[in-house]
């Protein structure tokens, strides 16, 4: 087993795997940056070792060089590198093998396999997996796309082979529309991945975003664990996910399932890894990608089935068999997540800055609240939104969905604006509850993105009248003191 | 709404951004009166870090984002709510002045009333937006921020802090 873990990440996720590690008696390391001295993560692990000063200009998170080497200095022999950053970087996992530090995660070729989405679309072709129709690998200028598009049919989405976030991904409704969209998409992939290949896909309007979660040792065990439900979305980011999905019936959970596990045994897939699906209104399912690390989500995985997946995820790293066997794996009750992040939902989402003055949580069995921050902690534009995320779990989806709207009336964030009223306001939406929504719920659907509580109005105007009171003591004695009809002949001689 | 009731009581008015004007009787500095209900109110500084307004015996977690003179913006349960609050005298202003600026399609902003210009927060070719602050008129004895009523960019602005403006004299105009 693993003696000592170095996490290289920050916020909720650091904090997350500390915890786990801690409790498997495994040493934890935490990076200081600059760019916040005094996070909370700190605190979590039983070390810290301040980033080096370097010349480079690579965020800290994603220098592998400087990131093994603290590895390798302080006799630590495993990296967690959480999600985001170099989770699904093979370089890191290269190095790490060519270092001899273990890296918690698959190997290098199977990231690489799964990063390149035109190789991960071959792979899952392969292997029998539903996909959606398209040019079969990369197209390279914008005759070969038209054709593409033709075949499959209007709307298409063209996309990085590299990409990720969204980034080098275009829908195109019309033929007319695709040199433009196909050449910004190109330069976009250029940019961003340095590597302008792209492909064209049929695109799905309006689907459900499902993943499996799989699990695969070194030792040949491959199982799921079932799915969660991820299409509550804006712009390509998820905000609230659950587990199980309302959309699936057993049937076509045991299909979904079995294709992510093909696809896992078809790539000798080694660790934690959700294989992500589209479902569209006719109930197929289809391919979309694989991501080889931890999500952001996995919380509600972990509440229904009771599995620590970053356990999993240490004693496979360590060359352990599974623990479990898919008997062992029982779906139990309902879990929703929403993720707080520091945005402000009225201005559109905008990011939102500054210092937490005070944070009250929720209360309950039910709940989890895997926080990056607490009072005090500075939020500021050089890390993602992302603060914190609350879980609840209950017996079934509407007790979930009433507990979740209860635990969010008692989160208070006081110094930063959040997405804590957004997540009430679908809690409370119609189509949510009923289950039958897809990734255009929010952009679409949703009339309202905001839920006001009751005399909220009221409330705000009272803290402004008695705040105005206080400071105008002077002023609010004239208030009463003009008579009204002067004070219209006043007004009219203006 | 009858902001001129017939007793002597102290009025204020808070007007909340593309939401409701609400008066209120001042009885004291901490009890208001709206639709003959008595709010009793205090804000409390908790040793948490939070804010609670209790209003009549009820705790409700609170916080004042910013004040800029008598415009506030306020959280309650995360949503923010843009509050200006007005004695009788500068609400009814500011319904006549946005009712003269709804009919002319350029916003010039006059001076209401002879004062001295404190402070000037927008420059020439500007964008703003329906109630930015614009600037501070100092005028029987009350600083009053000018707000832009509606959304444009800044043509002119013909004072600096320090100004002395005569009524009608024009200040900002917006196009």
């Amino acid at each position: 087993m693993i003696q000592s873990i170095l996490i290289a990440n920050r916020g909720e996720i650091a904090i997350r795997i500390a915890q786990t590690a801690k409790r498997m008696g495994i040493t934890t390391y935490a990076i200081r940056t600059a760019k916040e001295p005094e996070a909370l993560y700190l605190s979590a692990a039983d070390h810290v070792i301040n980033f080096p000063n370097t010349d480079s200009t690579i965020p800290e998170f994603l220098d592998i060089e400087s990131i093994v080497a603290i590895a390798k200095a302080n006799g630590i022999e495993a990296i967690h590198p959480g999600y985001g950053y170099l989770s699904e970087n093979a370089l890191l996992a290269d190095h790490c093998q060519q270092t001899g530090v273990i890296f918690i995660g698959p190997p290098a070729n199977v990231i690489r396999a799964m990063g390149d989405k035109i190789t991960a679309k071959e792979i899952a072709g392969k292997a029998g997996i539903p996909m959606p129709g398209g040019s079969n690998g990369a197209v390279s200028n914008v005759e070969a796309a038209t054709q593409a598009a033709q075949k499959i049919g209007f709307p298409v989405i063209i996309k990085a082979s590299a990409g990720g976030g969204g980034r080098g991904m275009r829908i195109v409704h019309k033929a007319k529309e695709l040199p433009r969209l196909f050449n910004e998409a190109s330069s976009e992939a250029l940019r961003a991945f340095n590597d302008p290949s792209v492909f064209v896909e049929k695109y799905l309007v309006s689907p459900k975003h499902i993943e499996m979660q799989v699990v695969a040792d070194a030792h040949g065990n491959i199982i799921h664990l079932g799915e969660r439900e991820c299409s509550v979305q804006r712009k390509h980011q998820k905000l609230i996910e659950e587990a199980p999905s309302p959309a699936l019936t057993p049937a076509l959970r045991a299909q979904m399932a079995e294709a992510a596990v093909n696809l896992a045994k078809a790539v000798n897939y080694q660790s934690l890894g959700t294989v992500e699906f589209l479902l569209d209104k006719d109930n197929k399912f289809y391919f979309m990608e694989m991501n080889t690390r931890i999500q952001v989500e996995h919380p509600v995985t972990e509440m229904i089935t009771g599995v620590d997946l970053v356990e999993l995820q240490i004693r496979i790293a360590s060359g352990e068999k599974l623990p479990i066997c898919q008997a062992d794996v029982k779906q139990n009750g309902w879990a929703i997540e929403c993720r707080i992040n520091a945005e402000d939902v009225q201005s559109g989402f905008a990011p939102a800055t500054g210092t937490i003055k005070g944070i009250r949580f929720p209360q309950g069995n039910h709940i989890r609240f895997d926080t990056g921050i607490a009072r005090g902690s500075e939020v500021t534009p050089h890390f993602d939104s992302m603060m914190a995320k609350l879980i609840v779990h209950k017996a079934s989806r509407k007790d979930a969905i009433k507990a979740t709207m209860t635990a969010l009336q008692q989160l208070h964030i006081k110094g930063v604006k959040t997405t804590i009223p957004f997540c009430k306001a679908v809690m409370d939406n119609k189509l949510f509850k009923s289950g039958n929504y897809n990734t255009s719920l929010i952009e679409e659907q949703m009339t309202d993105l905001v839920y006001r509580e009751e005399d909220e109005e009221i409330l705000a105007t009272l803290l402004a009248i008695s705040h105005y009171t206080r400071e105008h003591e002077q002023v609010s004695s004239e208030m009463g003191s003009i008579d009204p009809w002067v004070l219209k002949k006043r007004l009219k001689s203006l | 709404m009858n902001i001129f009731s017939k007793n002597k009581d102290k009025k204020l008015i808070a007007r909340v951004k593309s939401g409701k004007d609400l008066a209120f009787s001042v009885q004291n500095k901490q009890e208001f009166v709206h639709k003959r209900k008595t709010y009793n109110t205090l804000l409390i500084e908790e040793l948490d870090g939070m804010t609670t307004l209790m209003v009549n015996n009820e705790r409700i977690p609170v916080e004042i984002v910013s004040i800029k003179q008598n415009e506030y913006e306020i959280m309650v349960n995360g949503v923010s709510y843009f509050i200006s609050v007005e004695t009788p005298f500068s609400y009814e202003r500011k319904k006549m002045l946005e009712k003269q600026q709804q009919k002319s399609g350029k916003e010039v902003i006059k001076a209401p009333i002879p004062g001295k210009v404190l402070e000037v927060m927008v420059q020439k070719d500007q964008a703003v937006n329906a109630g930015d602050a614009l600037l501070v008129l100092e005028a029987m004895k009350m600083q009053n921020t000018i707000c832009a009523s509606r959304a444009g960019i800044v043509k002119n602005v013909t004072v600096t802090a320090g100004s002395v403006v005569s009524k009608d004299d024009v200040m900002v105009e917006i196009g």
